[in-house]
């Protein structure tokens, strides 16, 4: 059997990797990708407590945010695809209009 | 193992219930719609959430009950959140009416994703476990994504919608991690549960754990993100900006207010033990939120933009009647009913105020003009003077003088600031509220003193009757709030009485 900090540990080198990206990557899709594993590594250490206490709470929870992810990433592909429509922008750092 | 039916009881969920029905009623009558007559979607969205304000009120007194295994909490409190939210969205239907129409994003799917966001509100307001305080913030936050980025021919909105996508996004992950280690540590998702297990000999241990306190912080940084407290406010601006005029009104009440419920009952209810830690985490970003609201409102030239920092500056005065709830007597924490109650009349003020002050640009907005920048605002005071009126209403009550609501709010907060001895908070607040009066002012001024260019269009204010009466009720309300503030008062107090 997996010993429960292996689980944590995978989760927060996960978690750290996509903390990581979102903060220093600059296109956009990656920075979403990055999100994705952020939520992902947070369903890794749910299911790994959810065994360690032996109760379906935190698989549970795992469900429905695999549920919001999806939502989340329909919502922000959209939104990426209109920004994109008249003037192709993935860099971040070039959508600028507003400041400050 | 035996199967357990789980209590459901739709009746204590009645608001929700509604509320899940008229979506689906407006998502249904928009097909049979045409483009012309899409406006009829606000008026069928403003009648449902009319019948909805009816619902919320009559769950008013009817004591403390749950259902949905727990999920789900109906009180006082959650009903005057609700209440607050409701009225916000029908003024906020009220001013997209013809607004919508101005900014060519009349669809049936605007007054939808309002009506989603308000659901999760809703939600949250109820929610007794982290699971559902959870999905009702996402429900919440994904439906406002789609409303700031919804003038598609705007790149301005766009750009806010992706900052703010992105940023919120960001933010579920890592409130989402904290909500994953505090379960990990307690075993439990429900808020009760959750302080049973912080609480006795078995909790000290956890409380001490390193990795609680880092949980926490998670917490703090999650909900700091989503109220926009300094430093993590960065894409309010922006989102504020880019948005339609109606949806930033809507954003800055609702949305905040949503997140305080949630805010108040994860902190109060779950985590009373670690009161010590977070009170002072949020004592700092109180701080930083009113300060640099306040300075960073002075330099701008946007008027929208300037009330997007003004309501980070107001979200900071929030916050205070949140940190002053805790009080430390003889080495013991002790929670004192007056804060959170001053916060919730602050909300009451800050939404007819708020609401009004961005009204008021709804009203100047034409096809070919925004006039969200200050100097649009030249010889209004002169040739319009009623209209002048209302908006140095709204700005009196924003900057907190008698005899508005925002005068009656702040003397709430501060007052409880002193009385739980939190004297620099009082002092910090007080002067950085004495800031904010100058770039109130300044558009007054504005308005009264600078005539109006030679080459500035001239002055039209919007026809509608719509934005007229929402504008026209929010003055009065703002003006007997400040004069007959007891109601509300009272009310506050009732809603709180049975939360701590």
């Amino acid at each position: 059997m997996v010993p429960l900090s292996h689980y944590l540990a995978l989760g927060a080198v996960v978690f750290v990797i996509g903390a990581a990206g979102v903060l220093m990557r600059r296109n956009a899709i990656i920075i979403l990708m990055s999100i994705e594993l952020m939520l992902n590594a947070v369903n890794i250490t749910l299911v790994g407590f959810s065994r360690q206490w032996g109760d379906l709470t935190g698989q549970v929870l795992a469900i429905f945010v695999i549920t919001v992810a999806a939502a989340e990433a329909a919502v922000g592909l959209a939104i990426l695809i209109s920004l994109n429509r008249d003037r192709s922008v993935l860099n971040v750092d070039e959508v600028n209009l507003l400041k400050w | 193992m035996p199967l357990v039916i789980p209590d459901i009881s739709l009746s204590i969920a009645a608001p929700e219930v509604g509320l899940a029905i008229l979506i689906c009623v407006v998502v249904v009558a928009d097909l049979f719609t045409s483009m012309e007559n899409k406006a009829g979607m606000g008026i069928l969205s403003l009648a449902g959430v009319a019948i909805l304000g009816l619902i919320v009120l009559f769950q008013w007194g009817g004591g403390v009950r749950t259902t949905f295994s727990g999920f789900y909490i109906a009180d006082n409190f959650s009903s005057f959140v609700k209440m607050v939210v409701v009225v916000t969205t029908a003024f906020t239907i009220l001013l997209s009416l013809q607004y919508a129409k101005m900014e060519k994003i009349n669809y049936g799917e605007f007054y939808v994703m309002i009506l989603f966001a308000v659901f999760g509100m809703l939600v949250m307001a109820s929610g007794n476990d982290l699971i559902s305080i959870y999905l009702g913030l996402e429900t919440m936050s994904i439906s406002s994504y789609v409303l700031v980025s919804f003038i598609r021919h705007d790149p301005l909105s766009r750009e806010a919608g992706l900052k703010y996508f992105l940023m919120g996004a960001f933010t579920s992950g890592i409130l989402l991690y904290g909500i994953a280690l505090t379960y990990g540590l307690t075993g439990a998702t429900s808020l009760t549960e959750i302080a049973k297990a912080l609480s006795g000999l078995q909790g000290a241990a956890i409380i001490a754990d390193p990795v609680m306190v880092f949980s926490l912080i998670l917490f703090v940084a999650g909900f700091g993100f989503k109220l926009a407290l300094v430093p993590f406010h960065m894409w309010l601006p922006d989102a504020y900006t880019g948005a339609p005029t109606s949806i930033t009104a809507f954003m800055s009440v609702a949305v905040k207010m949503a997140t305080l419920a949630a805010v108040i009952r994860v902190f109060f209810i779950a985590f009373p033990a670690l009161a010590g830690k977070w009170n002072l985490l949020l004592w700092l970003l109180t701080v930083f939120t009113m300060v640099w609201g306040n300075v960073a409102a002075i330099a701008q030239t946007n008027l929208k933009r300037m009330l997007a920092y003004s309501s980070i500056a107001h979200a900071g005065y929030i916050m205070l009647g949140i940190v002053t709830t805790t009080k430390i007597v003889g080495g013991k924490v002790v929670f004192t009913p007056d804060g959170i109650s001053a916060v919730l009349f602050y909300l009451v003020a800050y939404m007819v105020t708020n609401l009004g002050a961005f009204g008021m640009l709804i009203y100047l907005c034409r096809e070919d003009f925004r006039g969200d920048n200050i100097e649009d605002w030249r010889g209004i005071g002169q040739d319009h003077p009623w209209a002048g009126m209302a908006f140095v209403v709204f700005f009196l009550s924003l900057g907190g003088f008698p005899p508005t609501a925002g005068f009656v709010g702040k003397l709430f907060l501060f007052g409880t600031a002193i009385q739980n001895e939190y004297y620099w908070l009082a002092v910090i607040g007080i002067l950085a509220s004495a800031v904010s009066i100058y770039y109130y002012f300044r558009v007054v001024m504005v308005m009264y003193m600078e005539p109006r260019g030679e080459s500035q269009p001239a002055i039209e204010f919007s026809k509608a009757p719509s934005i007229f009466v929402a504008l026209l009720v929010l003055v009065l309300a703002t003006i007997y709030l400040g004069l007959f503030p007891g109601s509300i008062i009272a009310a506050a107090k009732s809603s709180v009485a049975g939360l701590l």
